[in-house]
């Protein structure tokens, strides 16, 4: 079933919650609203399920108008943060209450009920779990059994709210995963909240990235990482570093080094983010940027370049580059940006982005750093 | 090193000695202290009660005017307590569950009854009600008799009790939240199958604790109840009317057998009450340990 989300604000007092949010959710795509905390997103989820009203704007679920339906009637799996498994109630009777609680006519026999719940059991691997109580399981179980719950009401579409939130992480790697496979199998149209990145990634066909009530950029994952929309959405997604500079004459001067700036207008102030991975770092003793700590992570070294003003900058580089020849804590380091995003300021607001990928000064080092150019790629 | 070996539980035992004397004086002081003030009346009353013997005692308990007296209690919970059930979980429920305007506001007057001293609620009751009032006098003409009559003993008894089941719920739905509800209501469930499968399991030992201390306090209350009744011998005189009734007029061994009934409640309920907070304890403990 499609979703289709047109001009929904929401406010609570003078607080605006949402701000004139639109997006549309095909038939069987899984959806991820991704943001900090407080940028809106559950709201917006509680919405479509019925669990919140709006105070303008439409919700369409299967192009027919549900604004005013009540929850029972858009016939939602809805899955909480905190599970909200019923605790006083076996994981068997969780599973069926939706269907134990539905009117004579349409509530299916003892028999059928059985047979659902066994099949559900088994679709959540809990099988051997139908007789225990909720505070006998843990965590990643309950929020299974909250899942197999919704199921059984045969839903037209899935909302996940934080779903392994309150999940240790690799419950929460391993249950996203199953999730990813389980949609899929389903073919259940879903929108999972979520405010880690890389859950958000790893799970959905399309991102929304949601800040302060309202729409930020939408996208498949990797448009998201090329082709970012904002600083924000440029920082949320991580291994950030966000500087500013001022163009002049094709380069913004950057407190230790400088990148290209394309066609920023001469004179025009320009927010420079870099990816922690986009930044090569070597040796160079007249360089003013300073090597505050560098640590080993699997094949990755990350360092911590602390430039003149004294903000630092973060960096990434594989472990066994040959670039890191005799760069120890303490040294002074050449800065090389290999990738950079630009977002200009134009009246005061920070808009669009150029990519620029500078690697002439880096083959040049290379070429100087005899033969080391053929182990760094 | 072995010096410090011989010094440690010398310093040690001075250190037990002046903290057993401590000790020993609080539980001493408590023990006085509980002796004179609860344990002492509690024996006081049964031995007056039973002093004239079990015949008086019984005469007294089957005496018309006592019968009366029970019979008008036992109608005064048996409306109060039900109402105040009900009336609770509406209050509670709007609290907790809708986000209502000046939520502090209707916290305060739902305490109001509590710190409202009882003779003043009374007093309240006569004047809305009392003939001198409009509405009174109004419904006096049409045969309605709230003042000085049952109506108004009912009135200032629910009035008096309605805080405690609100109070107990407020807190246990509190910390509950809603989401095992919505979750219900997403699969289907509503009003009254929604209450009964969801909200009522989850906080019936809540429930029960308000229950009984609102029926404790219905049983007993006597300041509101005092004022609106008129003590009306055998008609609008409760339990501890009746016995203020028989003290004053120096029937001590009746009006002590009447209050060894009252005595009996509480006791009762004392013992009710420790049974339910026992099992709100052993869930709090269980879903503390579940998240």
């Amino acid at each position: 079933m499609s979703i289709r989300i047109q001009n929904i604000s929401k406010s609570w007092g003078s607080f605006q919650a949402l701000k004139d949010i639109s997006l549309n959710v095909n038939d069987g795509e899984l959806v991820a609203l991704l943001g900090p905390s407080g940028s809106g997103k559950t709201t917006l989820l509680r919405i479509v399920a019925g669990l919140e009203q709006a105070n303008t704007g439409e919700i369409f679920l299967h192009d027919v108008n549900a604004t005013r339906h009540h929850v029972r009637r858009r016939q939602v799996g809805f899955v909480f943060q905190h599970y909200a498994v019923f605790r006083h109630m076996s994981v068997f009777e969780n599973i069926a209450f939706g269907l134990r609680v539905r009117s004579r006519k349409t509530r299916p026999a003892e028999a059928e009920i059985e047979r659902r719940v066994q099949e559900l059991l088994h679709l959540v691997h809990l099988e051997e779990y139908a007789q225990r109580m909720p505070d006998q399981l843990s965590g990643g179980q309950r929020q299974r059994v909250a899942l197999a719950r919704a199921l059984a009401v045969e839903p037209k579409m899935l909302l996940l709210d934080e779903p392994f939130g309150a999940l240790d992480a690799r419950v929460r790697q391993e249950l996203r995963r199953w999730l990813r496979t389980l949609q899929k199998e389903l073919g259940l149209t879903t929108i999972i909240v979520t405010h880690d990145q890389e859950e958000a990634m790893e799970v959905a066909d399309r991102i929304v990235i949601m800040n302060n009530g309202h729409l930020e950029q939408e996208g498949a994952p990797e448009v998201l990482w090329d082709r970012p929309g904002s600083p924000f959405v440029f920082d949320f997604l991580g291994h950030s570093n966000l500087l500013t500079g001022t163009a002049s004459k094709g380069l913004a001067q950057l407190p230790g080094f400088v990148v290209e700036t394309g066609n920023v207008p001469e004179g025009g102030r320009v927010r420079v983010g870099l990816r922690s991975f986009d930044i090569k770092v070597w040796l160079d003793r007249s360089s003013p940027c300073i090597l505050k700590h560098i640590s080993p992570f699997g094949d990755l070294m990350r360092l911590q370049v602390q430039l003149p003003d004294r903000s630092e900058l973060t960096v990434q580089m594989p472990r066994r580059s040959s670039l890191l020849r005799g760069v120890a804590e303490g040294v002074n380091v050449h800065v090389e940006p290999t990738r950079a995003y630009l977002f200009p300021e134009t009246a005061g607001e920070f808009q669009n982005e150029v990519v620029l990928l500078p690697d002439s000064r880096l083959t040049e080092h290379l070429q100087h750093t005899k033969g080391s150019a053929l182990v760094e790629s | 090193m072995s010096t410090r070996v011989i010094h440690l539980p010398k310093l040690e035992r001075t250190a037990i000695t002046s903290e057993q004397v401590l000790r020993v004086v609080l539980i001493t002081t408590t023990v006085i202290v509980m002796t004179l003030f609860f344990i002492m009346p509690l024996v006081v009353v049964f031995v007056n009660a039973f002093r004239g013997g079990l015949g008086a005692y019984t005469a007294a308990l089957s005496h018309p005017h006592t019968l009366a007296a029970i019979k008008l209690t036992a109608i005064a919970v048996l409306v109060s307590v039900p109402l105040n059930t009900l009336l609770g979980l509406g209050a509670a429920w709007l609290v907790t569950r809708h986000k209502v305007p000046g939520r502090s506001l209707l916290l305060t007057l739902i305490d109001m009854p509590f710190t409202i001293s009882p003779i003043v609620s009374g007093l309240m009751f006569v004047l809305i009600f009392g003939s001198h009032s409009l509405l009174g006098a109004w419904l006096i003409e049409h045969g309605i008799r709230i003042v000085f009559a049952v109506p108004g003993i009912i009135l200032a008894t629910t009035f008096v009790t309605f805080p405690f089941v609100v109070r107990e719920l407020i807190p246990v739905m509190d910390s509950l939240g809603s989401d095992e509800e919505l979750a219900g209501v997403s699969l289907g469930a509503w009003g009254w199958t929604l209450f009964r499968k969801i909200t009522l399991p989850n906080i019936r030992w809540g429930l029960l604790y308000g229950i009984i201390l609102c029926t404790a306090r219905a049983i007993g209350e006597f300041g509101a109840v005092s004022v609106v009744s008129g003590h009306i011998r055998g008609r609008t005189n409760t339990i501890p009317l009746h016995i203020e009734v028989l003290f004053n007029e120096y029937q001590t061994t009746a009006a002590f057998a009447v209050a060894s009934l009252l005595t009996f409640f509480a006791l009762v309920t004392l013992i009710a009450k420790e049974i339910v907070m026992r099992q709100v304890h052993r869930k709090n403990d269980q879903d503390s340990s579940v998240s």
